[in-house]
């Protein structure tokens, strides 16, 4: 059963990344056909771009799964990989579900380079919080040490 | 709080009492009788042919691993024979001593913690004075920055 919730805790959070991502794969793509003069996509273009998204929200996901600390090389590997893994992914789904058939060349390269800039955000914004809920728990711990140093000197 | 110290009431080297009259026993009468409970109390550790009496406001934290418990001093690992349970139950939420369960299988001294680190997948790093680093995960992770919040767990977390 903690096993089973474990994984739904999972599960969902892999869902809710694959929907941003697959909001963004989609935006992009009926942006750049609004300004070729196009306005629309197909339903298999939807579940296609949905489903890169679901293997790279997973992928993202399965490189930082373990209850471990990630530092030194492990850490920059894993954050290489995070970037990567996806870049290649949109790449192939693009390619193998034709996504930019019939379409300029221009195309293809503005959501690939939009795309891989977007996944870059995502990790150095996903740096930025962490580095700030860094600072604001050490400051509760902070203050947590100096009631407790209190205490023991007034037992003193 | 009112404090009475009624000396000659105990012949020598009998145990002292300790007695509170109160209207209800709260949070903090509850700790205050944890700690009392645990002054001077301490564990059998054992690594190898060694035998150490610990203290326990000395371990750095504790460990379960294959169904044993190990102490983490800041240059030594002993053994111990109580369940992470026993442990928890007689240490977590005193006074003078503050162990915190961090995971299924460790619980850490939190006066030893030298700083946190926030990590992907909202898991904490706690890097402890040793040098050693320990994972908190997620769902103790949320229990730890309430406790934090609450200050010294006055407060439910």
């Amino acid at each position: 059963m903690y096993k089973w919730k474990k994984y739904m805790k999972i599960e969902f959070e892999v869902e809710v990344r694959a929907c941003i991502h697959t909001g963004v794969m989609m935006m992009l793509y009926l942006l750049g056909k609004f300004v070729i003069g196009q306005d629309h996509i197909s339903f298999w273009q939807a579940m296609q771009m949905a489903l890169t998204a679901y293997g790279v929200s997973w992928i993202q996901r399965l490189l930082f799964i373990k209850e471990k600390p990630y530092t030194g090389k492990d850490f920059r590997i894993r954050a290489f990989c995070w970037y990567a893994v996806p870049c290649l992914l949109t790449l192939a789904g693009g390619t193998g579900f034709g996504w930019f058939k019939l379409l300029p060349l221009g195309f293809a390269l503005y959501f690939y380079g939009v795309m891989f800039a977007y996944y870059i955000g995502v990790w150095f914004f996903i740096q930025y919080f962490y580095k700030e809920d860094t600072e604001h728990l050490n400051a509760l711990l902070k203050d947590y040490k100096q009631g407790f140093r209190r205490d023991e000197d007034e037992s003193d | 709080m009112k404090i009475t110290v009624m000396e000659g009431k105990r012949l020598p080297g009998e145990e002292p009492e300790l007695v509170v009259y109160c209207h209800k026993a709260d949070r903090n009468i509850e700790a205050i009788c944890k700690y009392a409970g645990n002054m001077g109390s301490y564990l059998i550790g054992i690594n190898g042919n060694d035998t150490c009496r610990l203290e326990p406001e000395d371990i750095l934290y504790f460990e379960a691993v294959d169904g044993k418990v190990f102490a983490y001093l800041k240059e030594k690992v002993w053994q111990v024979g109580k369940s992470l349970e026993a442990l928890e139950n007689q240490y977590s939420g005193g006074m003078g001593i503050d162990y915190f369960r961090v995971s299924k299988s460790c619980m850490v001294n939190l006066k030893y913690v030298e700083h946190l680190t926030s990590t992907i997948g909202n898991r904490i790093i706690a890097h402890m004075e040793n040098g050693e680093m320990v994972m908190i995960s997620r769902h103790y992770a949320k229990l730890l920055r309430a406790y934090l919040k609450a200050g010294r767990g006055d407060e439910d977390v």
